[in-house]
């Protein structure tokens, strides 16, 4: 069993790539490209999986009491994801390209708007996508997980929207200060705390509304005098 | 023996079924929980084992067994540190009979200074939202319900600017709260905690610097 606090390299922590990596066949031959019936297995065996790391944390989760819930084989399961290290990549990778996405979407209309509009968009669409979909979900969970190597993906994240966040504060659109270039890890952490909290209170207030009413309060606190 | 399997209510105290008495088994008992705390914080809950736990400290097999008949007493216990904190914390700032704009920045950076220096604290906060353990929840809501009522008393006088989401000002605090202490605490930035919810205080405070000097100016 690998240990929690040495995890060994597997062939596939060394390949987190934002495009999701091939799954058995070589890429390039004539048989290269997957079968509809194996893309709706890999799609369920994540959205199984998403489903038992977002409720029961990663750790706690063990690839037979994913496929003791679902209804596949586990030879299926192994054709796809070596470990379940490997599906934990995976769903880091989906996240990730959730994020690109989120920013990559709101560059294009983003015409007569300030940066800070910009970033309620971006974290408006991501919080979305997390009430939606448990694999982002997970996926953004599984960032935080010390126990696999998750190629510093919510470092990325905090870049990614720190690129966002100094231009403006160069351009003069907030408060220059400490606070203000440590906006965009509070933001990223404050989302992080609003989907646990969601989680936790089980109240009527969903995920999407928590996460805004803390990136509004952070967005706020920079621009209002 | 001990029923070992209804554990919800009542604290665990392994094999005697008492709190410890002597001094040294206190210390044995708290050094526990701070080489758990400091592993849960590393890899997690879920991903450190009791084993885990007696590598690296030096407490034998059998003293844990002692203190503690299984790893979710560990986290129960610190679920409990992680309630007494926050009502002792509470009621300090209570006494202090000061408004209640300033009990709430004096009772959140208490907190603060508590998660950031206190590794068992820490862990309790962040074991609060944990959906693997059963009735973790308990511990976040109390949290949130011991904040609301001196939330909105300080909404109420007037001394905070928080138009829209008032009834839920509390629940973002607290929310912004435990996400900055579990990045920080997983990329092992602990020491930046008191500092994140510095930032996360001017939130609603605005940042002209009267409320500033407010913050830096209000601790326990």
């Amino acid at each position: 069993m690998n240990s929690p606090i040495d995890p060994a390299r597997t062939p596939e922590s060394a390949a987190t790539t934002t495009t999701r990596p091939r799954i058995g066949r070589v890429s390039g031959s004539k048989n290269s490209a997957m079968q509809d019936r194996a893309v709706r297995t890999r799609e369920a065996i994540l959205t199984d999986a998403a489903q038992h790391f977002d409720v029961d944390g990663y750790g706690n989760t063990s690839i037979n009491t994913i496929l003791a819930a679902s209804h596949f084989a586990k030879g299926a399961f192994y054709y796809h994801f070596p470990s379940k290290e490997a599906i934990a990549q995976q769903l880091i990778g989906d996240w990730n390209l959730a994020v690109d996405e989120a920013i990559n979407d709101t560059t294009v209309d983003a015409a007569g708007e300030t940066a800070f509009d910009r970033l309620a968009a971006i974290f408006s669409f991501l919080a979305r996508k997390i009430a939606d979909d448990v694999t982002l979900r997970a996926g953004m969970k599984l960032t935080l997980e010390a126990s696999i190597d998750n190629g510093a993906a919510f470092a990325r994240w905090v870049d990614a929207v720190s690129d966002i966040v100094e231009p403006a504060i160069t351009a003069g659109e907030c408060v220059d200060g400490p606070i203000a270039h440590r906006l965009a890890w509070n933001l990223c952490s404050g989302t992080v705390g609003a989907v646990q909290a969601a989680a936790t209170l089980r109240e009527d207030v969903d995920v999407a509304t928590r996460v805004q009413d803390v990136v509004s309060a952070h967005l706020k606190s920079l621009t209002g005098p | 023996m001990n029923d070992h399997n209804d554990l919800a209510e009542s604290v665990d105290h392994g094999k005697t079924g008492r709190p410890p008495m002597q001094p040294r088994a206190k210390i044995t008992r708290e050094a526990i929980l701070e080489v758990s705390a400091t592993l849960f914080g590393r890899t997690g809950y879920a991903g450190t084992s009791i084993n885990d736990i007696l590598a690296i400290s030096e407490t034998t097999k059998g003293a844990m067994y002692f203190h503690f008949s299984k790893k979710e007493s560990i986290a129960r216990e610190m679920l409990h540190r992680w309630e007494n904190v926050v009502s002792e914390t509470v009621g300090k700032a209570a006494a202090t009979g000061q408004p209640a704009d300033r009990q709430v920045v004096m009772i959140y950076r208490e907190l603060a200074r508590r998660t950031e220096t206190e590794a068992i604290t820490r862990a309790g906060l962040i074991l609060s939202v944990d959906q693997s353990l059963s009735g973790a929840h308990t511990a976040y809501e109390a949290w949130t319900e011991a904040l609301t009522p001196i939330v909105v008393d300080a909404i109420r006088c007037g001394a905070l600017d928080c138009a829209e989401s008032m009834s839920r000002l509390a629940d973002t605090l607290c929310a912004g709260f435990v996400g900055a202490v579990q990045v920080a605490a997983s990329f092992d930035e602990n020491h930046s905690i008191t500092r994140r919810v510095d930032d996360l205080l001017l939130m609603w405070r605005g940042t002209d610097p009267a409320s500033v000097r407010m913050i830096e100016g209000a601790s326990l």
